[in-house]
């Protein structure tokens, strides 16, 4: 079995299988890349992943391995049939894999999805977060993300005031 | 670093108080990221602050990775603080046609009046534009005269404008030199319907300085009404806009026939988005495509639609002058013409294809699988089709056309999108 180092930036290797990274489309260009400026066809190519830790690295790979068998659906039959990307990709095993990660890991998943192009998963993180805004008021969004406000005076109070043209009818 | 006793010494020695102190210092998202990813003490030192400080990364990929963030949230955000009201009010812009809101779309006295009492009852210094942005359609004088006192009072609120030229005689020109009372615009949308303009008004418009401008629509401006010397004024006149921000923009939409300026070849240097919409009677001609291959522009968005284009030996060259910047390409084509590949080259940065493939049979028409697959070899890093089928009920090869079959042609495949309008 082909296999390939990827390398977390704070220096972790994982030894994963080249059929299970190329599900990433950033790792599957960096093996192909690898590949032509190779002589040695056998050699085993190393991918050094600069901003993402081991941590998130260690999750995105796990994400794949669960994943790695899906099959690729056209994405204009799941829209047929009325369930998005997001919907088809979320079983019970992504339930139980998001339940325990706090917030900041969830978007840093994002960030690292979006970097190694790895679309199931940055649909499904992306809509954790939004969950985490959507019908929830503006108290609930500062401590879920551990936001402070900012605002001075009677700045808040005129965003409110703002925000009624949109608003009222 | 080193330090003056001459030990050398690195900046992991200070204590994490201080690690703290500094890396609170950074503002840059992408700073925060590599803090956090350098080791995993850097980490926990800041993890506290992930959540708040990557959101500007983070937010504009929930926005395009789900489609149900209603209006209602990204308001809830603008009041959390003011660095999340600025992320949320350039999502609000950006994503103008996703949250379009009637509210911010004028036509008539009535609308614009109430806007201006409620806007009147905000704390001075407030933004009545939560989209940063309003549309306009003049219908009468008092609408107009409406529209001039709100911009005198908050028009410096605004990033962008779309005015529809109305359906009375008007002042243009007058209205080009009130531009100066919108000195944030950065985009601005014309929509003209020309034949009522003023075209005897003569010269060209006063055109204020717009320092943020970089993003121009032209669009219904200068058809063709049958009075070749009107044609000809109207098309003056709507060039002018870009011969006068030409230098500054990177976003232009138009028909083509207003890039027929002189020396458009050294207008326009910073272009990088170019939207040309076509008719029947005013498509692309040779004249066009030669002077199209002569640009500097470094195009990395092109679209060409409103007509189908015959890629031609010449179309392809002029659009392979392009293949350096270009990452994303739209193009309008037929069926049932064949691409003559001999002048394309290959486009290595290429991303994301959108083709709208007419066919002129209303019978069950095919050859889409082998029209894209010829594309094949000269987009190699293609990541996102989108197919838009035009003209024919049924295609007898669309059956073929998916995500799996498609990455045999495009290896970097990983994004595919198919739609039918008849």
């Amino acid at each position: 079995m082909a296999l390939v180092r990827v390398i977390s930036s704070d220096g972790a290797a994982f030894l994963v299988s080249q059929r299970l990274a190329k599900r990433s489309g950033k790792l599957k260009t960096e093996i192909e890349t690898f590949r032509k400026s190779s002589d040695n066809s056998e050699a085993q190519p190393e991918i050094r992943i600069v901003t993402i830790r081991a941590e998130i690295l260690r999750l995105v790979l796990q994400w794949l391995q669960q994943h790695q068998n899906d099959p690729v659906l056209p994405a204009n039959q799941n829209e047929q049939d009325g369930r998005g990307d997001a919907e088809m990709g979320q079983s019970q095993w992504d339930r139980d894999f998001l339940a325990p990660m706090d917030l900041g890991i969830v978007m840093e998943l994002i960030l690292a999805a979006n970097h190694l192009e790895v679309k199931g998963l940055l649909d499904i993180t992306c809509k954790l977060v939004e969950s985490k805004i959507t019908g929830r008021t503006v108290d609930e969004i500062r401590t879920a993300f551990k936001l402070k406000s900012d605002f001075k005076g009677n700045e808040e109070e005129q965003t409110r005031l703002e925000n009624r043209w949109c608003v009222e009818n | 670093m080193t330090m003056m006793d001459g030990r050398d010494r690195h900046i992991s020695d200070l204590p994490p108080e201080m690690l703290e102190e500094i890396f609170n210092y950074l503002t840059d998202p992408k700073d925060f990221e590599s803090v956090i990813n350098t080791c995993p003490l850097w980490h926990d030192i800041m993890a506290y602050r992930k959540t708040e400080r990557l959101l500007a990364e983070v937010f504009p990929l929930v926005f395009e990775h789900t489609d149900s963030i209603p209006l209602e949230s990204v308001l809830r955000i603008r009041e959390t603080s003011k660095k999340w009201k600025e992320l949320a009010e350039a999502e609000l812009a950006y994503n103008t046609s996703r949250f379009r809101h009637p509210k911010y779309n004028f036509e008539t006295a009535e609308q614009l009046e109430a806007f201006r009492t409620f806007a009147t009852s905000l704390p001075t210094g407030s933004n009545p534009f939560v989209f940063r942005k309003m549309e306009i359609t003049f219908t009468n004088e008092a609408a107009y005269i409406s529209f001039l006192q709100i911009i005198q009072a908050w028009g410096d609120q605004l990033k962008s404008i779309l005015i529809s030229v109305p359906a009375y005689e008007f002042p243009q020109n007058e209205l080009v030199s009130h531009l100066a009372l919108l000195p944030n615009l950065k985009s601005l949308d014309f929509v003209g319907y020309p034949e009522n303009w003023n075209v005897n008004a003569g010269g060209t418009p006063p055109f204020p300085p717009l320092p943020h401008l970089t993003n121009l629509t032209l669009f219904r401006v200068g058809l063709d009404n049958g009075n070749a010397v009107a044609d000809q004024k109207l098309q003056h006149q709507s060039s002018s806009f870009i011969t006068a921000y030409g230098n500054q923009l990177e976003s232009l939409t138009c028909p083509i026939h207003l890039l027929r300026i002189e020396d458009i070849e050294n207008q326009l240097p910073k272009l990088t988005f170019l939207f040309l919409w076509l008719r029947a009677r005013n498509t692309i001609n040779e004249k066009d495509l030669q002077v199209l291959a002569k640009v500097k522009w470094p195009l990395y968005a092109l679209t060409i639609f409103g007509h189908s284009v015959e890629l031609s030996r010449e179309f392809c060259g002029m659009i392979s002058y392009f293949k350096d910047t270009l990452k994303y390409l739209a193009l309008e084509l037929p069926l049932e013409k064949d691409i003559d590949i001999s002048s394309l080259e290959i486009f290595p940065v290429l991303k994301i294809v959108t083709l709208r493939i007419t066919s002129s049979q209303r019978r069950i028409p095919t050859g889409i699988k082998n029209k894209v697959g010829q594309l094949g070899e000269f987009f190699p890093n293609l990541k996102k089709i989108e197919l838009h089928l035009i003209g024919a009920e049924t295609f007898a090869d669309e059956v073929d056309l998916d995500l799996g079959i498609l990455s045999n042609i495009f290896p970097e495949l990983y994004d595919f999108k198919l739609s039918r309008n008849i």
